[in-house]
Order: structure tokens, then sequence, then C-alpha cells
């Protein structure tokens, strides 16, 4: 990515983004510390660090094929779901100490039976996400993760205690604004970050000790302020969509005259825009956090304001000219979301494009053709 | 001017009364069976005529949502849902307007067909609605659609939120969440929800269930007494028809069918008289099967008969109706773990994994038919394991391609020929 700054620590990011198990996770292992893998942002991490642990979220980055998983699921489901499981079914995940899934879609959530028996992974385990943003449904998915620090708690023979999850959760707050530091860099009309670094960047940190992490991210900030770049006229973009991991996909939109300033993705900005309350008890606040504050994707009833409003927002605040919206083909919630975020858009007079692809890039053309259209829509209309 | 869902519900009426016609001048006395069914279809509509036209409170909601509440409390209701179950040329004109939406081509047709009946402004807007928010991902894709919607957004709602599970804590947490339904719905209607109403309700749709279990009974002989998706008429009787449900026309109704078989079983008569291939049918039944013939084809060329279906399998439960609470739970359960379709979606696979291999044994299936509708991520994601099972089992299974709501995806003709196929592989024919 010929964009790149030079620095180090992004070098870092982006070679995590490439494998499955990098450096640092692999000193963390050596070392004795357990790593457990999830699927979904809907699972806080802030358990499995309280626990001790290091949350891994599962990417399927090193796969090149689904020849096992297909013999489990049919060409229906996403191709996500298919070369993770594949992954799964072929060991690649067995350096994982657990694995918790949620329902957060009817692709990945019946993965568990497969996982179960077939992979080598002493503890699985599946969180209920309740469908609606009520003060009940904190209380449900409260209890979920009761069930789950109880299940962890007797596997591992360890305590999940109160002040661990607090501490946790201070942790992922400071490295959450750490990240919204780095993204607020990205208004300015010149950004120094590209969009795929800032997504190596985000990706990153699900596969790396957080304490590391955060001084990492703490490093880069201080290189960034002497960064400059020459002015190059882009069509601004933000991006949004499915499950996205890959910083290559990026690369690609931004090859093509545009530089994606922000993002709603729940591997983007949508995991570090809002804060846990580190005021009131933990899971209670955790709980909060995820059915009530945080950016939403469209997997909730009756949170599209919070989730459309968030979008269109950032649209505004970073003087976006176009919206992107990638989406995994089969993926259903994304399918009725672009429905509704058209007709958003079409009032606020922002430019929209559908893209559906497949987890791996194999329509390079077809996307750069897209969106080679789409940038010449905007140029024209300004 | 009619108000908004007028025409649309003149033409279901003027629908089911063609529909009754038909029944009424046909030769087929196992199709006449339906009539009450047909009958009850032409009073809801009915209902919901009068309820746009007189202003009167009536509902949108879906029957694994607590359907046996508002009955009870004398609520008029419609779903979105009915447009499934229009005649095929009708689906056929409804899809080219759905295939302009921009919306994903594989998204669940039935939900895309809904979404485009919200976009036409065909439906009724009625003084509540209940979101489905389960047993799939893309009926919550509907629900948040209409939020957005000018005529829909003012419109109150309750949505019951399903939970994954299937323990008691989890029938306990919807059972609440249908006392807040019930909270809801007579605070907008005025009406109460009367216990004893709501008990005579559920003792007419629990003796439909004993007649359900009896008719399967019978379904187990060999040949079946009844045709090719025949038990899914139970479903309608129990939970979904609206002017049906709890009442004694539908107890009538389901001792109508089981008398029906019981007298061919005595006659040892097989709905298919030389029955060779035993199905079961891992879903609903193709809405336009019957109607383009496919199901008379498989009975007449290949003397089939699909012994049972997902909506009847038998894991339809009584309800104890000695407590408020109790029935509560119960209408839980029901919506949750018994409703034909939702239950072996909406959870782990190994629900409808055990029902696979209950089925199977008890009415000696010779293969099983994995439709494969295009919209059913759950389903798609659990064909593995339904193929171990099958192969435990020893029994084939035939995987299709298809969707149950447009037979312009996998077409009649190439259905059957996948089928013929894989009845000459199997030597079943």
């Amino acid at each position: 990515m010929e964009n790149r700054m030079k620095s180090k620590i992004l070098d870092e990011f982006y070679c995590a983004t490439e494998c499955l198990v990098n450096p640092k996770m692999e000193e963390w292992m050596k070392d004795g510390g357990k790593v457990i893998g999830y699927y979904c942002s809907f699972m806080p991490e802030e358990i499995i660090t309280a626990a001790g642990f290091m949350p891994y979220r599962i990417r399927a980055i090193e796969s090149k094929e689904t020849i096992d998983a297909d013999a489990y699921v049919s060409q229906l489901i996403c191709t996500f779901t298919r070369h993770s499981l594949n992954l799964a079914l072929n060991g690649k995940f067995n350096f994982l100490d657990g694995m918790i899934w949620t329902t957060n879609c009817d692709h990945i959530r019946r993965t568990i039976d497969y996982w179960n028996g077939r992979v080598d992974i002493p503890f699985l385990h599946l969180i209920q996400i309740p469908k609606k943003t009520g003060e009940d449904q904190v209380e449900k998915y409260k209890m979920e993760l009761k069930k789950l620090i109880k299940r962890m708690e007797e596997v591992y023979e360890i305590k999940i205690t109160e002040k661990a999850l607090s501490e946790a959760i201070q942790i992922h707050n400071k490295k959450r604004a750490l990240l919204r530091q780095i993204y607020e860099l990205r208004k300015s009309d010149n950004p120094v970050l590209t969009g795929a670094d800032m997504l190596a960047i985000t990706v990153a940190g699900t596969s790396m000790p957080v304490l590391y992490y955060i001084e990492c991210l703490e490093k880069l900030l201080k290189e960034m302020q002497v960064w400059k770049k020459e002015k190059i006229e882009k069509v601004r973009i933000l991006l949004t969509g499915s499950e996205l991991d890959n910083p290559k996909f990026v690369n690609i939109i931004e090859e093509m005259g545009t530089i994606v300033v922000n993002d709603s993705l729940c591997l983007g900005s949508r995991c570090c825009w809002t804060d846990i309350d580190e005021n009131t008890d933990s899971l209670t606040a955790i709980a909060r956090y995820q059915i009530q504050k945080k950016p939403s994707c469209p997997r909730l009833y009756d949170a599209q304001e919070r989730q459309i409003g968030y979008l269109i927002d950032l649209a505004k605040e970073y003087h976006v000219e176009g919206v992107i919206s990638e989406r995994l083909r089969f993926c259903d919630h994304w399918a009725a979301e672009n429905v509704q975020l058209e007709e958003a858009l079409e009032k606020e007079k922002i430019p929209f494009m559908v893209m559906d692809r497949e987890y791996h890039l194999g329509n390079i053309g077809q996307i750069q053709t897209r969106v080679q259209a789409f940038v010449e829509t905007i140029r024209g209309g300004r | 001017m009619q108000k908004q869902g007028y025409d649309y519900y003149q033409m279901t009426l003027e629908l089911r009364k063609n529909t009754k016609k038909f029944l009424e001048s046909t030769s087929n006395e196992e199709a006449k069976l339906d009539l009450p069914l047909i009958e009850a279809g032409i009073e809801q509509a009915e209902q919901i005529l009068d309820c746009i036209k007189n202003n009167k409170f009536f509902i949108e909601a879906y029957f694994c949502c607590g359907v046996e509440l508002w009955t009870a409390m004398d609520i008029p209701w419609f779903s979105v849902g009915e447009v499934t179950t229009w005649p095929v040329e009708l689906i056929l004109k409804d899809m080219e307007e759905v295939d302009e939406l921009s919306i994903s081509r594989d998204y669940c047709t039935m939900v895309r067909r809904w979404i485009n009946a919200v976009e036409k402004k065909c439906l009724p807007i009625p003084n509540a609605y209940i979101p489905l928010l389960h047993p799939c991902d893309a009926v919550v894709g509907l629900y948040n659609h209409m939020l957005q919607k000018e005529e829909w957004k003012d419109v109150p709602f309750f949505a019951p939120d399903p939970p994954f599970g299937e323990s008691e804590e989890d029938i306990a947490y919807f059972a609440n969440e249908l006392k807040k339904l019930v909270k809801f719905l007579e605070k907008l209607s005025g009406k109460k929800l009367n216990l004893n109403r709501l008990r005579e309700v559920l003792e007419n749709t629990n003796k439909c269930v004993k007649l359900m279990w009896e008719y399967n009974e019978l379904k187990r002989t060999k040949p079946c007494p009844v045709s090719s998706f025949a038990g899914e008429s139970f479903m309608y009787a129990i939970q979904q028809s609206p002017c049906m449900i709890g009442t004694k026309k539908s107890v009538d109704y389901c001792q109508s069918l089981l008398d029906f078989a019981q007298k061919r079983v005595e006659e040892g008569v097989g709905a298919v008289p030389n029955e060779k291939i035993r199905i079961y049918w891992m879903d609903w039944s193709p809405t336009f099967f019957e109607e383009t013939g496919l199901t008379p084809w498989l009975e007449k060329e290949w003397n089939a008969n699909v012994v049972m279906e997902y909506p009847t399998t038998g894991s339809f439960t009584l309800i104890d109706t000695t407590t408020e609470e109790s029935m509560y739970r119960g209408i839980a359960k029901r919506a949750l773990c018994d409703a034909g379709m939702i239950r072996q979606a909406r959870s782990s696979s190994y629900v409808l994994l055990n029902e696979l291999e209950q089925v199977v044994k008890d009415y000696s299936i010779d293969c099983v038919v994995w439709p494969g509708h295009m919209g059913h991520r759950e389903q798609a994601a659990a064909i593995g394991m339904v193929r171990l099972k099958c192969r435990e089992l020893g029994v084939p299974l035939l995987e299709l391609e298809s969707d149950t709501f447009d037979p312009r995806y996998t077409t009649v003709e190439q259905l059957k020929e996948k089928m013929s196929r894989f009845f000459n592989a199997m030597e079943l024919g």
C-alpha cells in the first residue's frame, strides 16, 4: 500500500491483519497466556480481559478455500462464515483456549454445532443477545454474562471479580479513547492515515494483548503529530456494512481516487465511539453499553435511529461526500439495512452505493469499476 | 377515496370467495374439508374491511407472538404474511414489482414481498402492531423498515423479545414479554383480557392439538390415509387462522380432518393408493406446489406421499390452563418451541435433528427432502448436521435449491427432474 506513512507500529498492525497468529500473540501464548475467541462485537472483550485472558476476534484471513465447511453449510451461507468454519475444521484455531458465540446472525450462530466435537477447544459457549433495546433486555443480557462468567470460572478455575471487571472496563475505555483520538485526526482535509490504515489499526487490536496494543496506539499518536502528507484531491468516503477485517479491500476503494475518512463498521469506529460507564456496577454497565449505548448494527430492532443517526452525524462531521456500504453476499442484516440507509441518505442528499462482496477479494476489477463510476458521479455533482 | 388497505382486503376477500366456490364444486372430498378454514378467512377479511371502514380497533401481528392473547381479547388482526398465500398468477405479477426494489435478491423472497407490500402502501394501517422478531434475521429487517415509513412510524407497537434458548428461564422471560404485550393492547384497545375467555380459547386449542396427535398417529399407517402436506391444516386451526383459533369451529374442523383419516384407515384406503415413497419434507410446503400440479405429480408419477412436514411434526404440547401464570408460560412455550418452522429455525440445530430422527422412525420414512428455501439461512447452516443424521439413520436425503415463495427460482420442471433423478437413483419408485 504505497500511500502508507513510514511507521513500524503501523507495519506491525498491518502484519497482524494478515495472519491469524501475530508475533505478539505468539509471545503471549508462549508465556502461558490464554486466548479466548469470539465472533461478534456483542461479546464484551472486557470479560475476557478481566479473566486475565486475551480476547481474539475470529477472522478467516489465511483461508483459501471452503471445501470442508461446504460439507456442512450450504452456499447460501456467507463466505466469512464458511471460510472461518473451514479454518476451524482444519485445526487452524486450535490455539484458542475457548470460544464464545453470540446469537448475532443466522449464519454464525449455528456453527457452534460444528465446532462442538470437531474442533479441539476445551470451552465453547453461546450467549443469547436480545433483539431489542429495553431495560428488560439489558437485564436479560446481564444474566447471560453472569452465566458466561460462572462457566469460565468453573472451567478455568479462576475468579472474575468485580474489581477485575472494573479494571478491564477502564483498560478498554482507554483503548477506545485512543482510537477516537486517531479517528479525530482524520477529520482534516488531508488526513495522514488512509481508511485502510485505520482499519488495520482497529483490526490489529482484536488480536493483540490489550495493554501492549494501548502502548502501540500511544506511540502511534505521538508519531502522527509530525506526519505530513502531500495533498491530493480525493473524494471523501464513509464506509459501512458487514463484517470487514481486510484493509486491502479499503485500499482497493482508495486506489480509485477516494479516501475513506470514517466508517460505521463493527471492526471500526462502532467499537470505540462510546465508552462503558465506569461509575456503576460493571456487568450492568457492560450490558447497557452493548444493548443501549454503543452505535448498533442492524441486528437490533428499534435501534435504527441510533444506527442511522450515528452514520449521518459522522458523514456530516467528517465532510463525507459519499457513503459506500459493503455487504457480504447473503447477509440479511445488511440487505434490509441498506434499503433504509438509501432512503435516509437520499433525504440528506448524500450519494450512496451498495457493493455486494465475498469475504475474499476475488472480484477486484468489478469493485474498482463500480467505485470509479461512483466517484465520477460524486465529482460530477460537486 | 378509500382508506389505505381497503382495496387490498377487498381483493383478499374476493380471492377467498373464489377459493370457497372452488372447494364447494370440487369432487375432491379431502380438499372440501378445508371449507371451514376458507370461511374463517372470509370472515376475517370482512372483519378487517369493517375495521378500516368504520375506524374500529385492529392490529397487525404474526401468530408466533402470543396469538391466543389477542384472540381472547377479541381484537381483529391481520398479518403482513397473508400476501404469501396468493395464487401463483398474482405472485408472479407481484414478483415483477418485488424485483424492482433496491433490496438484494438473495434476501428471503417472502420478506421481500412483505417489504414490497409496505412500500406500495397496499396494507391497511392498523391501530397497533406487534413486530415479529423471530425466527430469522430477515423478519427483523422488515419491521425495522416499517419504522421508517411515514404511514407506519406513528403506529404504536410492542415487539415481544424472543429468547434464543428453550429453558424454563427463557420461557418465563418470554411470558413476561407477553404480559407487557397484553398491557399494551389493553391500554390501546380499551379491552381487558378476561382470563376465563383466555382459558376457553386455550382449551379449544388444546382440543385441536389432541386431535392433531391422533391424526398424526393415523398418518403412520401404510398407505398414509391423507394427502401430501394435509396435516398443515392443523397449524391454521391451532395458531394461524384469525377467525378460527380457539373457537368451537376450529375443534369441529380438526375433528372432521381426523374423522376423514380414520375412515380411510378403516377402509384400508390410502391417499396414494399404491404408495411407494413416504417423504419427510423438511419445511413448509411451497406455496405454489398444489396449484402448479407438483403435489399431484408426486402422487401420480411416483406414488409418493409427503406424510410429514415441518408444521405438524407433533411437538405441540398442551397448555396448562389452571393459573394465569401457567397460561402465559404455555403460550410462550407454544410460540417459541411448538410453532411450526419457528421451532426448527430459531434455536440449536439439535431441535430439528431430534425431530428428524423421530419422524423417520415413527412414520416409516423412505426419504427426506430438504427443499433448501433460499431465504432460510438457519436451515442452510444446519444442512451438514442433517446429512450426518440421515446417514446415521440410513435414509436417503434429497437436497433441493428452491424458493418456497417464487416458482421462478427453481422451476417446477427443474424440481420434477431433480426429484425423478433422485427417486430413480435411490430405486425408490
